[in-house]
């Protein structure tokens, strides 16, 4: 079973929750084995929202994570990037696991926007899937539909 | 015992603060800028029992003399802070074998 690691950025935006735990069960119903790590704040809001672990996997601290990771430790990487703190844990991420991975960039401010989604493209080789979206989630989650249509099973 | 950076900033004042809740780039700059000398890590090295979260290269900043070493510090919801830390000569030695450039 091919695992999956979502790391999520500060918990301030609202959309950050909600697509985190869409990502995760879809992923699940593809099969993929999904450990989703970030600080405290943002993973309460995740376990509250989902008691009973219908969208959820397994969640684990961010800094706990990163202490034990290893390259290929996953198969596949997803990081939601707001802020300039997650762009620089995403790369971080991404440079110790060596793995193929999806930058999902999303925010109010399109100039914030373009900087973080500049930064991925010069400093990674990640897919990045992007929108202007502060309250919204439904311009990321099509696009989040359409890269997990193409992804194998 | 090794050195614990997250342990030694929560229970000890004995660091000093350059610049808080800011960008990495801005930080790295500002190591650049400061520090005596620098060396340059990748991205998750583990210096002083933490990994080093940013943009590669990450620009650490020592002072052999002062024997301290400046390094980003990134935290989800506070963005980097560049800290200046006293640390023994030993930790220095082994910080400076990391160095890719």
């Amino acid at each position: 079973m091919k695992k999956v690691l979502i790391f999520l950025g500060c918990p301030e935006s609202p959309i950050q929750a909600p697509l985190a735990l869409y990502l995760s069960y879809k992923l699940r119903g593809k099969g993929y084995k999904v450990t989703v790590t970030a600080n405290p704040a943002a993973l309460r809001l995740l376990e509250v929202a989902d008691p009973a672990r219908l969208y959820l996997d397994k969640t684990s601290d961010l800094d706990s994570t990163l202490d034990t990771l290893s390259e290929a430790r996953y198969d596949l990487l997803f990081g939601f990037i707001h802020n300039d703190a997650a762009l620089a844990y995403f790369i971080t991420f991404e440079s110790i696991l060596a793995i193929p991975s999806t930058a999902i960039i999303f925010g109010r401010d399109a100039e914030i926007l373009n900087t973080l989604e500049k930064e991925v493209k010069e400093n990674t080789n990640s897919h990045i899937i992007s929108a202007r979206a502060q309250h919204n989630p439904n311009p990321l989650k099509i696009r989040i539909d359409k890269f997990l249509d193409r992804l194998e099973d | 015992m090794s050195f614990c950076l997250e342990t030694y900033l929560q229970q000890s004042e004995d660091y000093e603060i350059h610049i808080s809740r800011a960008g990495f780039r801005e930080c790295a700059k500002l190591i650049k800028e400061k520090a005596r000398k620098i060396i340059y890590v990748k991205a998750g090295e583990k210096v002083l029992g933490a990994r080093l979260i940013g943009i590669p290269p990450i620009p650490i900043g020592i002072d052999k003399e002062k024997k301290t070493v400046m390094i980003p510090y990134t935290k989800p919801c506070y963005g980097t802070a560049v800290v200046e830390i006293p640390v023994k000569e030993e930790e220095i030695e082994g910080i400076e074998k990391l160095a890719i450039k």
